[in-house]
Order: C-alpha cells, then structure tokens, then sequence
C-alpha cells in the first residue's frame, strides 16, 4: 500500500483514508492541529490562520479556528471516523516577533491556540500532545501508518511530540 | 567568528553576489517621490532598457491582470494599467530575478525571500491604504526592498546561522542584535547602504533602516511603520521564515503612530491570502 504525501497549505484543511503523511509546512502563529480516527484509519489535518472570522460569512473554513475544527471533524465523520474516538495533536502558535511589548490582542498566536483549544473541547476531541507557544517557526507532521506526530524548526530536527493512536 | 572590527564598506565591498538594479529601475524608484514623476516619464525610463521592458510587457500581459487584450508597448500599458501600477511593475520586475534565488545563510530556499519581501509589500500597502499616513506605493517599494541587506549578509552567515541562534537565546537577543555582535551589522544596516550608495530617496534608505527598530528613526517616517507591522503580518503567516525565524520585537508605538489597530491587522491577514495567491499567479506566468 503506498502511502499519500500531503501539504496542507495556509488555511487548507485536508482529510484523508488510509496511509498518509501530513503536514504543515512554515507556522508561524498559525496552529496546525493533525487528528485521526485510529479504528476506521482516517486522518486530517487544518492549517489555521486566525482565532475567528473577520467577515460574515467566511470562504474558507480552513482559516479560522472557529470554522476549521468544525469543518474537519465532519469531514472525517463523512469517511467514517468516529467524534468519540477522535484523539489531536496540535503546534504552532508562535510568538510572532520577540520581546514582552507585543499587546494582548496582537498575540495572535496565543489567541489562535486558545481558539483551537476551546474548539477541540468543544467538540469533545482529546489533545494527546501540543508544542506551541515560542519564537520558531514550526513544521508539523503527522505519518497516520504509526501515529507520529513530530515538530522541527529551522533550526532543530524532527522531534517526536505524540503518537496517536 | 568573524572579526566585528570589519567595516560596513569592507562587508559590502568583499561580498560577490551584491543585489543590483539596472539603471532604468533606479531612475524610476528615485522618481517615486517627484512631484514631476508622471505616466510619460515612467514610460521614459523603462523604455531605455529593453530588458526591463519585456519583463514589464510580460507582467503586465499576465492572467492577474486578466486585460481582454495584450498590451504591445510601455506606453500603452500605462494608459491602461495606471502609472502606479506600471512602476510597482518595473520595480517588482527588477528585483524577482535576484530575490527569488536561495539564501544558505538565511536558510531560506528559492523564492522564499523574493515571497517573504513581497508579502511585506503587499501588506505595508494595504495597511497603507486603510490609514494614509504615507503614500501606500512608497509603502509597496519599501516593503519589497526591505531585507536587501540579507541578500549581501547572506554568504557571510552559511553554517553559522544555528550556532547563532543558540547564541541568541542564551543571552535573549534579536536576531538582528545577534548580527550585530558576530559581524558590526544587522541586515537593516547593510540594506539601508545599499539603497544609499544607489541613491534611492530618503524615505527608502530610513525604512530600510528602521524596518527592525521604528522608534529609533530621528523623525516619525510612516513608511518604515508600515513596513514594520507589514513584516510582522507576514512573519506571523510563516510566508520566507529563515532560520532566523520570529526572534525580532515588535515596536507597538509604530501602530499607534499609523492608526492601526489589532482588528485592522485581522483585516490584512483575512485578505492578504487571496491577495498572496493572486499575486503568485502573476509570477508562475513570469517564470514558466
């Protein structure tokens, strides 16, 4: 079986059957959550961008974490995956710019891995691991064949922060 | 490490692979500010170099565009484009060629600089747009040249970029603050020297300059504000990060001074992604 190689894109959810590697390239304060179903063998993945839609009625639910969560949990469902058994990683968030002078509201990475976070919970999706917060840019990846999550920076190599499963 | 008593000129002076506009690019930047800049003397310098001209004709025939029909010459293209457009063109032109190639220093592979800078523009124009403070072209060209000194920076810093880092957290410093302690520089500095010894306006040099540091600059200058929160919208997207990555402050009096407020900031970001993705398009026809 030959497993699918998936970049998931500024504001992109994707969602995905059988083996596959995910991943989100380049997050700065945007937060990349994987999710899989490990029964039914389905796995997603958002690249979200901002805590909450500025316009009315948003064209991509990938952007927000409002829209995102909500958007890739029912699209797994839709291919068989279960909520209950849906277990998420999450990174991302970084602070954008160093220093204690950055303003609350300007912390968007901070708002958007609270946004996410209040999301999962809503949807009753369990964290199994998270690395964010921090001033590097992150790359996540999710290999659904044995469950690992792993993060590297510029910097720094691949780095196991969860296996879900 | 290399030895900080080098002088900026000698940095400049030994580095092979300088950033270069031709003739034709400057003498329409310099004119960004004239008050006698016009359609026709736009069109003046672009035609003198036949090069510039065919990039130009071809960005401007580009599917972002989407013109009914093609545009043959300069002329005719500012009368259907508008002046400002045709400049940002020639300007944007000039500099894709040597800003779309990779910075080892930086870590930073094709195109991710010549995207990071274009972003910056983009965004330092809308925001310009949102609250006047400066005029949102002058705002476009700072943001597009504003890390030019890394172009110049970037062969000195290959292999060291992560024991820099490492430097850099250990005694909480920015990463321009870290190219000042191993080279005397930071980018800012080195870029600002270039677009002196090329006699670019004022305007250009300082938000060079001050991109990094806005309140240091001797009197307020909006354009380098809005290039400052340009660079901090597109960090915080992850568009060109180095290895450098997001380790610079961020100066909020530069929001203040320019109007801008965090939803204002929320506003760019939500658009600035089909504004980015349009934009590309226009350079996946340049290069194919």
């Amino acid at each position: 079986m030959t497993t699918t190689q998936v970049l998931v894109r500024l504001a992109d959810v994707q969602v995905l059957e059988g083996q596959a590697v995910l991943a989100c390239v380049g997050l700065g304060s945007c937060v990349g959550v994987a999710m899989v179903d490990p029964i039914a063998k389905v796995s997603g993945m958002a690249h979200i961008m901002l805590p909450d839609a500025v316009t009315a009625k948003p064209e991509r639910p990938g952007k927000y974490a409002t829209t995102a969560i909500n958007y890739l949990v029912e699209t797994m469902e839709r291919l068989g995956a279960q909520r209950s058994r849906l277990i998420a990683a999450v990174g991302g968030g970084a602070q954008v710019c160093f220093g204690p002078t950055v303003p609350a509201m300007l912390a968007l990475g901070s708002r958007n891995v609270q946004a996410v976070q209040e999301q999962l919970k809503l949807h009753k999706v369990k964290c199994a691991g998270e690395d964010v917060g921090g001033n590097a840019g992150r790359t996540l990846t999710f290999d659904s064949t044995t469950g690992k999550v792993t993060v590297r920076t510029a910097t720094s190599p691949d780095r196991l922060l969860c296996t879900l499963r | 490490m290399i030895s900080s008593t080098l002088k900026l000129e000698d940095i400049v002076r030994k580095t092979s692979d300088l950033p270069t506009l031709p003739k034709a690019a400057l003498n329409v930047i310099r004119e960004t500010e004239s008050p006698t800049s016009s359609a026709a003397t736009v069109a003046h310098h672009i035609g003198m170099d036949q090069a510039l001209t065919a990039r130009v004709l071809r960005l401007a025939n580009s599917a972002y565009f989407g013109l009914a029909r093609q545009v043959g010459d300069i002329q005719e293209s500012v009368v259907i484009l508008g002046m400002r457009n045709v400049r940002n063109l020639a300007i944007v032109a000039s500099t894709f060629p040597w800003m779309s190639k990779p910075l080892k220093g930086y870590r930073l592979g094709p195109r991710q600089m010549w995207t990071h800078s274009f972003c910056v523009a983009v965004a330092a124009k809308e925001l310009a747009l949102k609250t006047r403070k400066a005029d949102p072209d002058l705002a476009f060209t700072a943001g597009l040249l504003h890390n030019i000194g890394k172009v110049a920076l970037s062969v000195w810093l290959e292999n060291k970029i992560e024991a820099m880092m490492n430097v850099a957290v250990r005694e909480n410093l920015t990463f321009d603050q870290m190219e000042r302690k191993l080279l005397g520089f930071s980018h800012a500095e080195v870029g600002a020297y270039l677009a002196d010894q090329w006699s670019l306006p004022k305007v250009f040099v300082e938000a060079i300059l001050y991109h990094h540091s806005p309140n240091e600059s001797p009197q307020p200058n909006p354009v380098a504000d809005y290039v400052h929160i340009g660079d901090y919208i597109t960090m915080s997207v992850g568009l060109g990060l180095g290895a450098d990555g997001l380790r610079y402050e961020f100066y909020p009096e530069a929001l203040e001074r320019v109007a801008i407020d965090h939803a204002d900031i929320d506003e760019v970001l939500d658009s600035f992604l089909e504004a980015q993705e349009s934009y590309e398009r226009m350079f996946d026809d340049f290069t194919s």
